[in-house]
């Protein structure tokens, strides 16, 4: 086997992150030359805001009741045709019918989280706007919304669990996430674990070209410093949970979970 | 990962499907597929229960074979 030396890696490695320092340096510069144009000569950015406004504000209304038939219609679909290969599929051993079953499952999951975050998006549009009639009326259809998300994920757990008896919880119960994690197998554990670092990792990368989009706005926009900070609080969280919980796993073990 | 295992063939031996097999040895039924895929090393734990079930040494249902990209 190949021993790699501390030195030969940074080495390798150095060349190309001066690079992308160099690289991130042009871009920012020819980002910061584009801004100082736009104030002279380009489009009145005051007039965008207003136009993203008033699209936003006419859209409030309608936004949780369309996007909701939307997804939960294709989470329905999705349901309908995964409960369809399951009742053919019988608990054999073919892994492509399971595999397809879950897949769909997956989908109508994402779905699922999907509207959920719009419903509160456009909740807080109507916090934001307060529009004259129907408040109470939109309020009453987010909350169905989210019933019917709670509800779906609810027929997604319950067929996950026909197929994998082993499975525990229910999404009723406020530490199902916990119970579930708690019955999967140590090849799913393994899994999860992937899939969380591959959302660490995601995440990091997003928000930081969100810091640049956003110090870029700034300067055209009056945006302020409310979404940076905020954005910064989410990322300053999540880099703080995990490092605290690999110092925590690196001292207790994996079964101190 | 060189390992290679002969679960499908004890798992017929014994007359069970592969969700009887993960009931058996307490994991999932995608578990005990990944494993006779060779798309997963189970755990020491895991495998000495395996073989267990299975009534063989772990040797005779786990073997591991140095990959040749190693060697150099």
């Amino acid at each position: 086997m190949k021993v790699k030396t501390e030195k030969s890696e940074n080495r390798k490695a150095l060349p190309k992150f001066f690079l992308t320092m160099l690289g991130s340096l042009l871009a920012g510069g020819f980002l910061g030359f584009l801004v100082g144009f736009s104030r002279i000569l380009g489009p009145d950015t005051g007039e965008i805001g207003r136009w993203l406004d008033g699209t936003l504000r006419a859209a409030t209304p309608w936004g949780i009741p369309v996007t909701s038939a939307l997804t939960m219609g294709a989470c329905f679909l999705l349901y309908r045709s995964a409960a369809k290969k399951f009742a053919a599929w019988g608990g054999g051993d073919e892994d492509d019918v399971s595999q397809s079953v879950e897949v769909l499952l997956s989908w109508a999951l994402l779905l699922s989280a999907v509207q959920l975050l719009l419903s509160l998006f456009f909740m807080t549009a109507i916090g934001t706007y307060q529009p004259e009639k129907g408040v109470l009326a939109m309020v009453g259809v987010f909350l169905l919304s989210c019933a019917c998300v709670i509800f779906t994920q609810q027929k997604v757990v319950d067929l996950e669990r026909r197929m994998n008896p082993e499975k525990h919880g229910s999404v009723y119960d406020a530490k199902f996430q916990k119970k579930w994690l708690d019955s999967c197998d140590e090849s799913e554990r393994l899994q999860i674990g992937e899939a969380s670092y591959r959302a660490y990792m995601v995440t990091t990368r997003v928000c930081l070209g969100l810091w640049m989009v956003l110090t870029v706005l700034g300067m055209v926009f009056e945006i302020g410093m409310l979404p940076v900070t905020v954005l910064l609080l989410v990322w300053g969280l999540m880099q703080v949970t995990y490092t605290l919980e690999c110092i925590r796993l690196s001292k207790n073990g994996m079964a101190a979970q | 990962m060189p390992l290679y295992n002969r679960l499908k063939e004890y798992r017929a031996r014994l007359g069970v499907n592969q969700q009887e097999m993960g009931r058996m040895a307490g994991v999932s039924r995608q578990t005990i597929s990944q494993i006779e895929r060779g798309d997963y090393s189970p755990s020491v734990t895991l495998a000495l229960k395996l073989a267990k079930l299975c009534g063989a040494a772990v040797e005779d249902l786990f073997s591991y074979q140095e990959d040749q990209s190693d060697e150099s």
